[in-house]
């Protein structure tokens, strides 16, 4: 979950310094606060950070969820698609607000597919757990391990495992004994 | 003196009679029974037969003693665990542990089997819905308390740890046949 992490963080940030930018424009376009209105650029800056905000709401929880149910890999990237979808929205809504259909694009659309994906892998998910109980075999006991992968350094002279089929320890303790059948 | 088993699955030794068990074969081999061993070799006994009732035997993939000295066979294609006593007298069958292809018992007889191949059945009588991975009771009275599940629980090919081991610290060992790889299982507390 690193990257779509990053990829979240990125996208508040580009939410803060857009609220930023909004504060620049107060200045040079003399609309003091609390007026949102006054200017014709203020105003853009104005709208631009509050459609972001607007656009969060729904890309923050579909990253999270196609993450977790479809692929971190790819919500990242759909999430970088949208990071840049907001800068082009940005630039081209303060230049002139009619030419913002790109930058929308490019930002709704990442945050639907986050969002539909993520909706369609929850409910398959549900739709595939299995019973709690199978022939009398318990699905749903407690889990209290933490699965470590590919464990273990191999000795020198082997260079990968083929197929392990048995783990012992040495009756002192001290080893582990680990049986890998190679092809011949 | 010598004596031929086919396609030998597991062994296990009686820690104090130096007394060896061997349980034979693989999927769809000859033999399905046990064979029991003195110390220096001799052949004292073998039992069980192709079938699904009590004491018989299909693909006995498995075997693990406990602190009595009782055998537990896996009995993988009848999906079950069998109770013998070490005269190969049928004590009892578990099914509650799923479809037994690793078993590993510590000496304060807590048992960690390892379920690889449930799913669809492929010919070996292979049950749907259960979740491989490996499931962690007691040997004593067979409640069965906690689940190692599986990275893949549910895909449709055999899979998961075949092999199970546990340190002395409580770690878990998997020999994963299809990943070719070694996994450790940590208990949360202890990381």
């Amino acid at each position: 979950m690193e990257l779509p992490t990053i990829v979240i963080a990125l996208a508040l940030l580009e939410y803060m310094v857009f609220g930023g930018l909004v504060g620049r424009a107060r200045g040079k376009y003399s609309v003091p606060a609390p007026a949102t209105t006054g200017d014709p650029v203020f105003e853009r800056y104005f709208r631009v950070h509050q459609n972001t905000l607007e656009g969060l709401v729904v890309f923050i929880p579909g990253m999270v969820m196609f993450s977790y149910f479809i692929d971190p890999v790819t919500a990242s990237l759909l999430g970088l698609v949208y990071l840049v979808g907001r800068v082009v929205y940005l630039r081209s809504y303060v230049a002139d607000p009619k030419t913002r259909g790109l930058g929308t694009m490019l930002s709704a659309l990442p945050s639907l597919i986050l969002l539909l994906g993520g909706t369609a892998g929850a409910v398959m998910s549900y739709a595939d757990s299995p019973e709690a109980v199978a022939y009398g075999v318990r699905n749903d006991l407690p889990r209290p391990y933490e699965t470590q992968r590919n464990w273990g350094e191999l000795p020198e002279g082997t260079s990968s495992w083929a197929a392990v089929t048995a783990v012992e320890p040495s009756p002192d303790g001290e080893y582990l004994y680990v049986v890998h059948r190679i092809p011949t | 003196m010598w004596f031929i088993v086919f396609r030998p699955n597991d062994v296990a030794i009686d820690p104090h009679s130096g007394e060896i068990f061997v349980s034979e074969s693989h999927r769809g081999g000859m033999n399905n029974r046990i064979v029991y061993f003195a110390a220096d070799g001799t052949f004292i006994k073998e039992w069980g037969s192709k079938g699904s009732a009590p004491g018989e035997l299909s693909e006995p993939h498995t075997l693990a003693m406990d602190s009595r000295g009782r055998l537990f066979v896996g009995d993988r294609e009848n999906n079950r665990i069998q109770l013998f006593s070490q005269d190969g007298e049928f004590i009892d069958e578990w099914r509650q542990f799923g479809r037994p292809s690793g078993i590993f018992i510590t000496p304060d007889d807590t048992i960690y089997v390892a379920d690889s191949e449930s799913g669809p059945d492929t010919g070996a009588n292979e049950r749907m819905g259960i979740m491989k991975g490996i499931r962690i009771g007691s040997a004593v009275d067979g409640s069965v308390t906690a689940f190692i599940e599986d990275t893949e629980p549910l895909t449709d090919e055999h899979s998961g740890a075949e092999g199970v081991g546990v340190d002395a610290d409580g770690n878990v060992y998997g020999a994963v046949v299809r990943r070719r790889m070694l996994e450790r299982h940590v208990l949360n507390a202890a990381l």
